[in-house]
């Protein structure tokens, strides 16, 4: 398994490397500005030489005179300018793709070499004209010939002094440099025009170069300058760092150049001599070599070209096929189940784990489709999703669905489904990734079950707790009530009886049945809240008969009740009964609470009225030793008290009653000491 | 050495005063406590008679004042009166040591008879 692995990894680190090849190659893809390798330096240079022993032997020959050869100049010439026609056609061919300043200025020496070839063809005495076309005049041919031959290498001296790297791209767009290349012809064809404007026109001002077919003396200082400017463009092409092959074979051209002008110009002394034709000659084949070189490179860049896209089709084969096999690899080990379902719902394929967990598959083309597969109530709500989904409306979907197994068992199932759209963006297919969830469902309604069983037990034990409440307040009157009727009982059975005894146990007796009686009075309110009939009802004389009912009934008791009423309080809305229940419970607890502490101080309830901001305000103030803070958000909570005697229900159904009628109810311990209750209630409309 | 008495220890006003009346008419001498604490305070092991302690009650309470009068050598009998629904106490208060339970609410005649057994030589 792993020599596989490593395999592929190779492959895989190969097909990288030669991408990387690739990527340098296709950088560097054009005669332009791929470099010269070592074998082409060495083939260039025997060529360089080759030309230089030729030279060396033509040059002590070259003043031998051969002699008129009619049919030799347009012949030669006419190979000439084709040649440089089709050099510069194919150098603006590479401009084409690399846009390039440099290549824009070696197609125009070429262009210019070409026309200027012409324009020289034309004005030769004696070939179309006895004195040359164009209105030549005796000097004519001569001039144009080292006019050309001196500004062609310029333009080559112009390549060389634009950097290939830095002015490879101009702009590097295309329609802001299409309008480069007929910019250069056209100042071409103006150079050309104004080079034989010059010769032809203005001849007669000319310095005299020809004397007939012979050289006059000044023609020495025209030729050796010529001469000059191809041993500059030479070295300046020499010079150059990173020569491509293109640079290369303008060595050998400019070279050849430097020959031709040195036989045909400056070291011969008349027209058709040796070395006038040899260099005539040197000139016409150098250009033919280097013309046939840059075709024949041009084709073998091409073919490294073809073979680059095989490679890369390979590569992309390979790769598409690896990714293949990523995904079989995925979808066949992944933990999850996996399914390619058509649009109609119709199994495609599944992996592995959606077998195991769907139960065996035999045959995928004979199974019921998706969709039946589903727990009825479910299948609905699928064929929804599914429509949901082709309709464009979600892109996935995850839910939790009922399968129906082979065995009739049920099995819960968390489907996230995706619509996989073609690359016209039609819907294709659908991919569902599916997890069998049963287990963590089954537990999910395990704790829901118990968390049922927990809530009814709670709610049994708030029961039971109410019940054992109620028992002892019970149980403690009717303890009492049989104990009094049991000591009545012995007194008068003893016969030695006291009416004002037995009175006190019978009152005593019927004192402790109507306090049983209370506590489920507590209980029935607290049960029954929110019952009741509202009147309209003045706070004020309620309050006032309560406080005379108590101080009535415990005149010779050590507190005090102040009362604080403010005059003309609007009625509030209420029932009149409970409100008098809750009142009464307020000023008991603080009653019971400022003998509880017995302090030395005074003993005062105080009850206040106020109209605050549209509905009335009571309070109970007592002077107690105040509320505990961590007390004070619990004692309306039913059950609650800090008594060693009643239910704990008196604030809580207060707190009911009074909230009941729309009102509030709460306590503040405040600074001073003491303990306020504070009650709302609206006014009545 | 002070005659046999009936200790009666309750926080509920009404019941101290009905059982005192039941105790006092059957002839046996009676004070009552309103809490643990105030039996505590006049208690001396030479004390005869026996002790009636409600189990609801707040301060030491009635187990609490049971393991109090073992420490302090108490001979006296206890009775621990419990409310319903609350074996707990029952059994912690017969494990500090209550010579008779009963629950309420309690038949006056029922409790006068366990008192009566108690106090008897």
């Amino acid at each position: 398994m792993s020599s596989v692995h490593d395999a592929k990894r190779r492959l895989n680190h190969r097909v990288i490397v030669n991408a990387e090849d690739e990527l340098k190659a296709e950088s560097a893809m054009t005669l332009f500005n791929t470099p010269a390798t070592s074998r082409h330096k060495r083939t260039v240079l025997v060529i360089v030489a080759l030309m230089g022993g030729l030279f060396a032997v033509a040059v002590p020959f070259a003043k031998h005179p051969l002699g008129e050869l009619e049919p030799f100049l347009p012949v030669l010439q006419s190979a000439l300018i084709t040649s440089e026609a089709v050099t510069g056609v194919l150098i603006l061919g590479q401009n084409r793709t690399q846009h390039s300043l440099a290549l824009l200025i070696l197609a125009a020496g070429y262009f210019f070499s070409a026309f200027m070839a012409v324009v020289h063809l034309l004005s030769s005495p004696g070939l179309f004209a006895p004195a040359g076309l164009l209105g030549a005049g005796a000097q004519t041919a001569a001039w144009l010939y080292f006019i050309w031959h001196a500004i062609f290498p310029l333009f080559v001296l112009g390549y060389c002094f634009v950097d290939p790297r830095d002015q490879a791209m101009i702009g590097g767009d295309t329609r802001a440099s299409g309008w480069m290349a007929p910019a250069m012809l056209a100042g071409v064809v103006a150079l050309v025009a104004g080079v034989t404007l010059l010769c032809t026109v203005f001849e007669p001002f000319l310095p005299v170069i020809m004397q007939g077919n012979q050289d006059a003396p000044a023609k020495a200082a025209v030729s050796h300058v010529t001469w000059l400017l191809s041993v500059l463009a030479l070295v300046g092409l020499v010079w150059r760092r990173r020569q491509s092959r293109l640079d290369l074979w303008l060595i050998v051209i400019v070279c050849a150049w430097f020959f031709d002008v040195g036989l045909a110009a400056s070291l011969n002394h008349a027209r058709f001599d040796l070395g006038w034709y040899a260099g005539q000659v040197f000139g016409l084949v150098a250009a033919l070599l280097v013309l046939t070189m840059l075709l024949l490179e041009n084709s073998t860049l091409y073919r490294q070209v073809l073979a680059m896209r095989d490679r890369e089709r390979c590569w992309a084969i390979e790769r598409l096929r690896d990714s293949e096999r990523h995904f079989e690899a995925i979808f066949e080990q992944a933990p999850v189940g996996i399914a390619h379902l058509s649009l109609e719902g119709k199994w495609l394929r599944i992996n592995a784990r959606l077998q195991e967990v769907l139960g065996g598959v035999a045959q995928l083309q004979t199974w019921p489709d998706f969709l039946d597969l589903l727990h009825p109530d479910d299948a609905a709500n699928g064929e929804l999703w599914r429509q949901r989904m082709l309709a464009g409306e979600v892109d996935r979907e995850t839910q939790e669905q009922r399968y129906v197994r082979a065995d009739r068992s049920l099995a819960w199932l968390r489907i996230t489904a995706a619509l996989v759209r073609d690359m016209h963006g039609r819907p294709d297919y659908f991919i569902a990734v599916i997890e069998d969830v049963t287990s963590r469902r089954l537990a999910e309604n395990k704790v829901h079950a118990l968390s049922r069983e927990m809530a009814r037990l709670s709610q049994l034990q708030v029961a039971v707790q109410t019940m054992a409440a109620l028992a002892h307040e019970l149980n403690q009157p009717l303890s009492a009530v049989s104990a009094a009727a049991k000591a009545a009982k012995l007194m008068l059975e003893s016969g030695h009886w006291s009416t004002r005894r037995l009175c006190e146990m019978v009152e005593a007796s019927g004192q402790a049945a109507l306090r049983a009686g209370a506590v489920l009075e507590d209980m029935v309110s607290f049960i029954n809240q929110g019952k009741m009939s509202v009147d309209p009802l003045d706070l004020n004389e309620l309050v006032t008969t309560l406080v005379d009912s108590y101080r009535h009934h415990h005149a010779a008791t050590d507190y005090a009740i102040g009362l604080d009423l403010q005059a003309g309080l609007p009625p509030v809305l209420a029932n009149r009964l409970r409100i008098e229940k809750v009142l009464g419970n307020l000023i008991d607890n603080g009653i019971e609470a400022m003998l509880d502490a017995g302090g030395d101080g005074e003993v005062r309830l105080t009850v206040t009225t106020r109209n605050d901001r549209g509905s009335a305000q009571l309070s109970v103030a007592d002077s107690g030793s105040g509320l505990d803070p961590g007390v004070v958000d619990r004692i309306f909570d039913p059950f609650f008290t800090t008594k060693s005697r009643g239910l704990g229900m008196g604030l809580a159904v207060s707190r009911a009653i009074v909230e009941s009628h729309g009102g509030r109810l709460w306590a503040e311990s405040p600074p001073h000491g003491g303990a306020v209750f504070h009650l709302t209630l609206p006014f009545a409309p | 050495m002070s005659e046999p008495t009936v200790h009666l220890i309750d926080d509920d006003a009404s019941v101290r005063k009905a059982f005192g009346w039941m105790f006092e008419a059957a002839g046996l001498a009676v004070r009552d406590y309103p809490d643990a604490e105030a039996f505590l305070a006049v208690f001396e092991p030479g004390m005869r008679g026996c002790v009636v302690v409600d189990g609801h009650m707040p301060g030491l309470g009635g187990v609490g004042l049971l393991q109090e009068l073992k420490r302090l050598h108490n001979a006296m009998p206890v009775l621990y009166l419990s409310g319903l629904h609350d074996s707990e106490s029952m059994a912690a208060a017969r494990d500090a040591g209550a010579a008779e339970l009963c629950t309420k609410p309690v038949a006056g005649s029922v409790l006068l008879d366990k008192v009566r057994a108690l106090m008897a030589p």
